[in-house]
């Protein structure tokens, strides 16, 4: 249970950014940096006009598709890293390399050799996620307790419940990791390539905003799309990793 | 450097042998070629009514040092783990797992995580894991090692019963010479200098054995003389 004091200094960090917000349009004049009101009207004249769901449901729907393509691949490579000493060896230069390539320039390749399609977009983004994945997934792999596997090899446990019953549970909170920052990641890349080269999304709505200087627009696009964002975190990933740890709630009461 | 040279230990069906011997000796090596998990030159043979059994059907229970339970999966879940693959249908594991944790008397506690258990009733549980599967062969590594006197008493005797109950050949590893005249029908020491078996003891205790027992202390101080003074006799 939070404290009052608890709840008064988790307001303070908004309420200067807000304060920091207002002095900074006043100073900068609306029209290059609008204030909170501003915003707020702009905010609500999008939801009203209804368009912006739309280019929300298209942009989430690339999220939620390189999303599942980084995780599950990257997920793969990584267990398989992580147990596999010579892949390691094998593969651990390639990964590097794959860490260290900006997301603009693998953005940039793939329209240029793929065509601006839906396909180069999602593998655009994935490919920028799945390194970031492999290293998570790999060094909890590398971690996994190794008197386990010998109690299931004694009790001759079959390999799909030692996956699923011994590998796995170890693996979540790396894989949680991994989720979390896969998902703040993905969505930046996936405005990134709708900016550059599709016709449609959020990131292609602020592309026309900024060649038109509507930094109100692009503000309100922005601040809708973090709070899904924010509520995915909250409602979804929160839930999920409560349930898959709910083992280590330290308040339950011990014999 | 070979830990273990030319042994040979034979276990009747049914028998419960504890084996003795210092720290380094080769326990826990001659547990885990037993088990599979290391390797050795020699043979490993198994028979059933004079029959020679493959390793491939002979199923093994075995309890740790540590209880090695998983964290994320409850007590009945632990135990339920190990009947995967057995062939049994779901009523038929259930009414198994119920019947070894009543036995250890955790049933109680089955939906318990192992960390909401004290030290001593995870090793229980550990014991009833053991037996749930009724192996062929049951093979304990020091399973009350690090636990005390009274806990160590008390968990030895929900070991008999479990053993009595089940009728399962059972060989254990322990430095607790009371405890393996408790328990054993047969000790056998493992010499930490050759390697080797060096010495037998069958226990003539009747059962059930009882740990205030003179009798019990009696062949604890014969047994302790006989290690002193050296005497040896083949295995």
């Amino acid at each position: 249970m939070k404290s009052e004091l608890d709840i008064k200094w988790s307001i303070l960090p908004p309420a200067v950014i807000l304060l920091c917000w207002v002095g900074l349009s006043a100073w900068l004049t609306p029209q290059v940096f609008p204030g909170p009101i501003e915003i707020g009207r702009t905010l609500l004249e999008v939801i009203l006009d209804g368009e912006v769901f739309f280019h929300l449901y298209v942009t989430l729907r690339r999220i939620a598709l390189s999303f599942v393509i980084a995780m599950s691949v990257g997920a793969t490579i990584g267990l398989l890293m992580g147990r596999f000493v010579s892949l390691d060896r094998l593969m651990n230069p390639s990964l590097v390399i794959g860490l260290n390539i900006p997301a603009l320039i693998t953005s940039v390749v793939l329209y240029i050799a793929l065509g601006l399609n839906e396909l180069a977009a999602i593998l655009a983004v994935a490919l920028n996620k799945i390194p970031l994945v492999i290293v998570m997934i790999r060094e909890g792999a590398k971690n996994l307790d190794p008197k386990l596997f010998e109690m299931a090899k004694t009790f001759e446990v079959p390999r799909r419940k030692v996956l699923g019953g011994i590998i796995l549970p170890q693996l979540t909170p790396y894989f949680m990791a991994a989720a979390r920052s896969g998902l703040s990641l993905i969505w930046k890349i996936v405005l990134v390539i709708e900016f550059l080269g599709r016709g449609d999304g959020i990131g292609f709505q602020i592309h026309l905003f900024f060649q038109e200087y509507e930094i109100a627009y692009i503000l309100s696009y922005t601040i809708l799309l973090v709070t899904v964002m924010l509520l995915i975190e909250y409602l979804v990933i929160n839930t999920l990793e409560k349930r898959a740890t709910a083992w280590r709630t330290p308040y339950r009461h011990r014999t | 450097m070979p830990v273990l040279r030319n042994l040979s230990l034979k276990a009747e069906a049914g028998e419960f042998v504890c084996i003795l011997g210092a720290s380094g000796s080769g326990k826990t090596t001659f547990l885990n070629v037993i088990s599979g998990l290391e390797s050795c030159e020699g043979q490993i043979s198994f028979h059933e009514e004079g029959k020679h059994l493959p390793r491939s059907e002979v199923r093994l229970g075995r309890v740790f040092q540590e209880p090695r339970l998983l964290p994320w999966a409850t007590i009945y879940e632990n135990i339920e783990l190990v009947m995967a693959g057995k062939n049994l249908d779901k009523d038929r594991i259930a009414a198994r797992v119920r019947e070894y944790l009543e036995l250890v008397e955790l049933w109680e506690v089955n939906n318990y995580y192992p960390d909401q258990l004290s030290g001593g009733m995870q090793q229980r549980v550990a014991l009833a894991r053991a037996f749930v599967t009724e192996p062929g062969l049951l093979i304990m590594d020091e399973p009350f090692n690090s636990l005390d006197d009274a806990l160590v008493k008390k968990l030895s005797t929900d070991l008999s019963r479990l053993w009595e109950h089940s009728g399962k050949t059972v060989i254990l590893v322990t430095h607790n010479i009371l405890e393996a005249l408790f328990l054993g029908d047969r000790l056998v020491v493992l010499d930490k200098n050759t390697g080797t078996f060096s010495k037998q003891w069958v226990n003539v205790l009747p059962r059930p054995r009882d740990y205030r027992c003179p009798e019990l202390h009696q062949h604890y101080l014969q047994f302790v003389a006989e290690i002193d003074s050296g005497r040896e006799s083949s295995v």
